[in-house]
């Protein structure tokens, strides 16, 4: 399987220019609850999955660029709305993502059975 | 206030009363039920006949062009198309048409101007002869505001409150009211910065050692300093931290279970109101990836993979040529010498256009039918374009989506894309690539193991 170190500086810089990850972040901050929409970096995307793993804190500002964020423990309707319009922000993408790559495997499967 | 006068109509104006007489003002609505503005100074903007006249004929004009040149040319081509046999009725009727429009547009000049008169009429009336059934207060001009831009006034909480110790009544835009009550908050709680500042100043000399004491004193006033300049900023005109302070009044109404909040303090304001975290260092709860996005245009990363690919693929840019160039070749003699042929056909006449009678009348419609031939092939070009999109979207939709799982499934297998190796290849190749190994790096490190703390 490939791995991420194993990309060119060039390759990863331009992976991070053309695509982004956008996150729904809910967390502390100074002991309040906040919430942030971020465009992640895709070629930091490992890595900020791992310190949030590890339950470290996080500058998030490193990992990507930060679309919306404010105080409270979810975003307001309206910026969820906003999201969507502007960035296709869907609560179900994981899913989405999840069965998409499900397909692959079986189209995969299939092929490999044809073969 | 009933209004007796009927020789004017309703009227709402926004008038400037002079400062001296504001208060003659005030009792003439008081006491009398008609008088002059003209006598309290106010400006009512007016129109003079000439203003009316000129608006009149541009209006009317642009009626009778727009109505006229489309009437003549749909009758003129319609007549080319069908043939001059149809010609000979069509012409006479595109000319009627023509005429009608002129008429038409000249007629309503004369509606425009008989309006406008009758507008400066009613001006003059309300002017000389104006019933105050009600006022509202308003602000000077000179203060600069949103609220001023959009609404043209703002009445202060004070004087709306005089006002209605008067016996007035009249209601406010909520977002102007928010403003001036704001406005009286910031006011008060100046005083109390103000203040609080004499009394740190007052202690630090009396106890200049007291530095923890100094130090809690100096945040607070840091705290409550930074409060204010969030009231200032929505008092001046920042829409979106005057909504969240609206949003605060009523939270906090609704807390206390009172139809109006009290003033806002300082703790509240900062601790509610104020600029939203800055990211560095925070503990995360949960996250989750929600959409992926073309990181450059922001667009949601299908279009975009569309887009490119109708950009940069090669396969795909020649489909559209082929089909444009086809599309508009196909109008191109369709609308030249389709028709025409056909119809002659039909007739068994000849000549590019049957019936067209002799001499300058045969010249004048064979020049008509190539001249509108040419047009129609341009437009036929042109829009050939979208009829090639409507065809080959749905064909890019599926190549794309098949590349993205064509790759998410090479790289499954371990085999390094091509697209890698080859710096020559197009930008939407790598996106495409780039697509899929997000999108496996994502799956995998939500699928492997669900350590991470996602997905609440």
């Amino acid at each position: 399987m490939e791995n991420i170190n194993n990309l060119s500086p060039e390759l990863a810089a331009e992976v991070d220019d053309a695509v982004g990850i956008v996150q729904l972040i809910c967390g502390q901050q100074n002991h309040r609850a906040f919430w942030a929409y971020v465009s992640m970096y895709p070629s930091k995307y490992q890595d900020y999955i791992a310190k949030v793993a590890a339950h470290d804190a996080v500058n998030v500002n490193e990992y990507g660029i930060v679309l919306d964020t404010g105080w409270g423990d979810f975003p307001p309707q309206d910026v969820q709305d906003r999201m969507k319009t502007e960035f296709g922000a869907d609560n179900n993408f994981e899913a989405e993502l999840n069965k998409m790559v499900q397909d692959a495997y079986n189209q995969e499967i299939q092929n490999t059975g044809q073969a | 206030m009933r209004r007796k006068n009927k020789d004017i109509p309703d009227f709402r104006k926004n008038i400037t009363v002079a400062t001296t007489e504001a208060v003659a003002f005030h009792d003439k609505v008081n006491k009398k039920n008609s008088f002059s503005l003209n006598d309290l100074g106010s400006s009512i903007r007016r129109k003079n006949v000439n203003d009316a006249i000129g608006t009149a004929v541009k209006s009317g004009a642009a009626v009778m062009i727009g109505k006229s040149i489309p009437a003549f040319m749909g009758t003129s081509l319609a007549s080319v198309v069908m043939g001059t046999g149809v010609a000979s009725v069509m012409m006479p009727a595109a000319t009627v048409l023509t005429l009608a429009a002129g008429w038409y547009g000249i007629y309503k000049m004369g509606v425009y101007r008989a309006a406008h008169l009758r507008n400066k009429k009613d001006q003059k009336n309300i002017a000389e002869k104006a019933e105050v059934t009600s006022y509202m207060p308003g602000s000077t001009p000179d203060r600069n505001s949103a609220a001023r831009e959009e609404y043209d006034f703002q009445p202060s909480t004070s004087r709306k409150r005089k006002h209605q110790q008067d016996g007035f009544h009249f209601p406010m835009h909520p977002i102007i009211e928010a403003e001036s009550d704001l406005k009286d908050d910031y006011n008060e709680s100046n005083k109390i910065y103000d203040r609080g500042l004499k009394e740190y100043e007052d202690f630090r000399h009396a106890n200049p050692n007291a530095q923890e004491e100094l130090i809690k004193r100096y945040e607070l006033l840091a705290s409550q300093r930074k409060a204010l300049e969030l009231m200032k900023q929505a008092i001046n005109g920042d829409r979106e931290l005057l909504q969240q302070f609206i949003d605060l009044k009523k939270a906090k109404a609704a807390e206390t279970g009172k139809p109006e909040a009290e003033d806002l303090d300082f703790e509240v304001v900062e601790e509610e109101i104020a600029p939203g975290p800055d990211l560095n260092n925070v503990d995360i709860d949960h996250t989750r990836p929600v959409s992926m996005v073309h990181a450059v245009h922001g667009k949601d990363l299908k279009q975009s993979l569309e887009d490119l690919a109708k950009q940069k693929k090669g396969f795909v840019t020649k489909v559209h040529t082929a089909t444009k160039f086809a599309t508009g070749l196909a109008g191109f003699g369709l609308a030249c010498y389709g028709v025409p042929m056909l119809w002659n056909f039909i007739s068994g006449n000849s000549g590019p256009v049957p019936g067209a009678g002799s001499g300058a009348m045969q010249f004048g419609v064979n020049f008509l039918s190539v001249s509108s031939g040419i047009i129609g092939s341009v437009i036929a070009v042109a829009n050939a374009g979208r009829v090639a999109d409507l065809f080959a979207a749905p064909l890019l939709k599926d190549d794309v989506i098949g590349r993205v799982l064509e790759n998410q499934t090479r790289i499954e297998k371990g085999v390094k894309a091509d697209f890698y190796d080859n710096k020559g290849s197009v930008i939407g190749a790598t996106i495409v690539d780039s697509a899929a190994w997000v999108g496996h790096k994502i799956s995998d490190a939500f699928s492997k193991k669900r350590s991470t703390p996602s997905t609440p």
